[in-house]
């Protein structure tokens, strides 16, 4: 087995990752500051998805898509948040999972209705199409694109959340409510933003993701699964965390795929195992961001 | 024992005495009209994989059953009761599908079985249809079923075997392909293991060499991690043995990545629903095989008709799926006629070697094995979308006899 195989596989695994972090960003930032286990997240990454094919037919303008649809998915979540969440956050865990696990199933029935239940093609915007020699291996441009588009996405979640003051207020919410609210922030109000910024997220990496994986209603389902590990090997709630694990699971699918190909999906879970089992508390633990 | 204790008992006993005169009264005749349902109309069960992966093919497969249990209505019924189809999600999982099958047969009263969508279900499915001699027509990709311990007498394969499918196309691929370097990506279960082995069949007869075989996972999204090996193999073909949307990414990533225009890229089959949600440039030059395309019907009077009827009725062509489970369906039902009985031994006793035509042309139950010998079309995806659904070219047409393996090798008395 050649060297350039072996580095081709590694940034292979890297650019997996990516995608793997962008989505899981929103979950863990979800469930960081609201308590909230969002199994609705998978069926919002697909929304971000059906979203970019109809903003795509009216606009025909990539550019525009990759901005509004993610916007499309978080106003709704906006919408949804006063309605169905903000009821959750005095309740327990159980009570998160099955709204949103019902809403998932209710947004995936709706999106069959007007979609149909068939895969609906999401062409590759022309001028990033084709490949780029990088010595080591051909790779597809728009690739390299989503994962330049995942770290300046990632930049920015973080600036937003540690250098602004909706982001302090966010990180105070997520520390201590009722101490956060006595200083006068309305928490509802950041709370709410919160949700609508890791729906966001989601729908921005369903955009990304439609042209490589395609669209269909239940694309969102292997991506909470693999949302949800990432989460819980990065450290629940953190985003640091999130972009590490995504990064360790990509390159671990990666070579699993070079070596046994058969596993390389069953890996992410062996990974999982292998973490918990010597860091309980994930990889990069929340409070210690 | 106080008075009023005694009074209440006495006045439960009343209640109860009362509730299940009641009942008695009012389950009778529903028990009556419910047992004498399924005298009235014959039942066919039909299990289809309606949620998952494949629901889209799913659909079209019931739009198939349905269109000939509509015809068959429309023309007076069959031996003079009305058929019904009752539909069944088995999930693409096999305990699913055994345990609708089982459902289907015990507490619905069906008088036939068809459907599925997977070669893995369908053997579960065929589990109990066997042990309850019960007719099994398989509108799905198989080997397996047509060969024992698997091998039922009331069971029969309408669909092609991953044997034919992918000895015709690989023989149309390799034409004396001595020297060729070929690649395998194979979806890791029975369907991807029965495509993959009736391609390295016919490598060997080639003379080509394989160079290189990964299995993948049922379901994988993401291929990447795939390439790099295979594009340092410098194969000359590519073979992706997987089905429905693990086809559409496979192909779709494979062409990112460049791999299209280094080597030939070629499927056992895109059904038409799978290569429309993919669209004309993932689909532009692949090859692939399929028991039905529309445009035959420029030289297929009999696709012709088939087309016209089901587009009459919902408003677009069908696809190869459709096709199968139209045919299933119609010639259980044109065997009863024949026989003018629902016993499943002697409707499986008239379907053995009989020729039959419902959408394509002539058809053939060979006898050993209740296998389909039907025609085979390989195609070629266009660079160009002709119409709304004109997506692939046909290359040719391979007669399925030349292409099916004998009943011996199968492990059938000839």
């Amino acid at each position: 087995m050649s060297l350039d195989i072996l580095t081709a596989q590694v940034f292979t695994g890297i650019v997996i990752g990516a995608i793997y972090a962008l989505v899981a960003g929103g979950l863990s930032l979800i469930f960081g500051v609201l308590g909230v286990t969002n199994f609705a997240h998978g069926a919002f990454y697909m929304l971000g998805a059906y979203a970019g094919i109809f903003l795509l037919g009216y606009t025909g303008n990539f550019w525009i898509v990759l901005v509004a649809a993610p916007l499309l998915v978080g106003i709704l979540a906006l919408v949804l948040e006063a309605g169905l969440i903000r009821p959750l956050y005095t309740r327990g865990l159980d009570a998160s999972l099955v709204v949103t696990y019902a809403l998932s199933l209710v947004i995936v029935e709706v999106v069959k209705l007007v979609w149909g239940k068939g895969p609906q093609p999401f062409p590759t915007p022309p001028f990033l199409g084709g490949a780029v020699n990088l010595g080591f291996t051909v790779f597809p441009r728009y690739r390299l694109f989503v994962v330049l588009c995942t770290a300046v996405v990632m930049a920015l979640v973080w600036w937003g959340l540690n250098r602004t003051t909706i982001g302090l207020a966010i990180r105070a919410a997520s520390q201590d409510r009722l101490v956060t609210e006595a200083l006068g922030i309305d928490i509802s109000r950041v709370l709410a933003v919160a949700f609508g910024l890791g729906v966001a997220l989601a729908g921005i990496g369903g955009v990304l993701s439609a042209p490589i994986r395609g669209v269909f209603p239940d694309m969102g389902l292997d991506v909470l699964i693999e949302s949800f590990v990432v989460v819980v090997i990065g450290g629940m709630g953190s985003i640091a965390g999130v972009v590490l694990s995504g990064l360790l699971i990509g390159v671990a699918t990666s070579l699993t795929a070079l070596l046994v190909p058969a596993l390389s999906q069953a890996v992410i879970f062996v990974v999982m195992i292998g973490v918990l089992l010597v860091r309980p508390q994930g990889l990069v633990p929340a409070d210690s961001e | 024992m106080s008075g009023a204790e005694r009074v209440r008992l006495t006045r439960r006993q009343v209640l109860r005495t009362a509730t299940a005169g009641a009942v008695a009264a009012i389950v009778k005749p529903l028990r009556a009209i419910a047992y004498a349902a399924p005298a009235q109309t014959l039942r066919i069960g039909f299990l289809s994989p309606l949620t998952g992966p494949y629901a889209e093919e799913a659909s079209d497969q019931v739009r198939g059953a349905t269109l000939a249990i509509e015809e068959q209505n429309k023309g007076g019924g069959v031996v003079g009761r009305q058929v019904e189809l009752l539909v069944r999600d088995d999930q693409l999982r096999p305990a699913e599908g055994s345990r609708r099958t089982l459902e289907l047969i015990e507490r619905e009263r069906v008088n036939f079985i068809a459907g599925s969508l997977s070669a893995a279900v369908q053997l579960a499915i065929n589990e109990v249809t066997k042990r309850d001699k019960m007719l099994f027509v398989s509108v799905s990709q198989s080997d397996k079923i047509t060969m024992p311990p698997d091998f039922s007498p009331w069971t029969f394969h309408e669909a092609l075997t991953p044997w034919m499918t992918s000895t015709a196309l690989a023989r149309y691929v390799l034409p004396g392909g001595r020297g060729k370097r070929i690649y395998l990506l194979i979806s890791d279960y029975a369907y991807g293991h029965e495509h993959a082995a009736a391609w390295r069949r016919v490598i060997k007869e080639a003379g080509a060499e394989e160079v290189g075989a990964d299995l993948h996972p049922l379901g994988t999204t993401d291929y990447s991690s795939f390439f790099p090996k295979l594009a340092a193999s410098r194969a000359d073909v590519l073979v992706l043995a997987n089905f429905g949307g693990d086809t559409l990414n496979s192909l779709k990533q494979a062409s990112e990545f460049g791999i299209k225009r280094r080597m030939q890229i070629t499927v056992p089959i895109i059904p038409l629903t799978t290569a429309l949600g993919a669209g004309v440039e993932v689909i532009a030059d692949i090859t692939c095989a399929s028991s039905y395309y529309w445009e035959v019907q420029r030289e297929n009077a009999a696709a012709r008709e088939f087309n016209t009827k089901f587009s009459r009725r919902f408003s677009r062509v069908p696809s190869d799926y459709a096709g199968y489970a139209y045919s299933g369906v119609t010639e259980i039902l044109e065997a009863v006629k024949r026989v003018n009985s629902t016993d499943p031994t002697a409707v499986a006793k008239t379907m053995e070697g009989h020729p039959y035509s419902h959408y394509k042309g002539q058809q053939t139950w060979r006898a050993c094995d209740h296998q389909s010998v039907q025609s085979i079309y390989l195609l070629k995806g266009r660079t160009q979308l002709v119409g709304p659904y004109g997506l692939f070219e046909v290359l040719s047409t391979v007669d399925g006899a030349k292409v099916i393996p004998s009943c011996e090798t199968l492990g059938h008395k000839a």
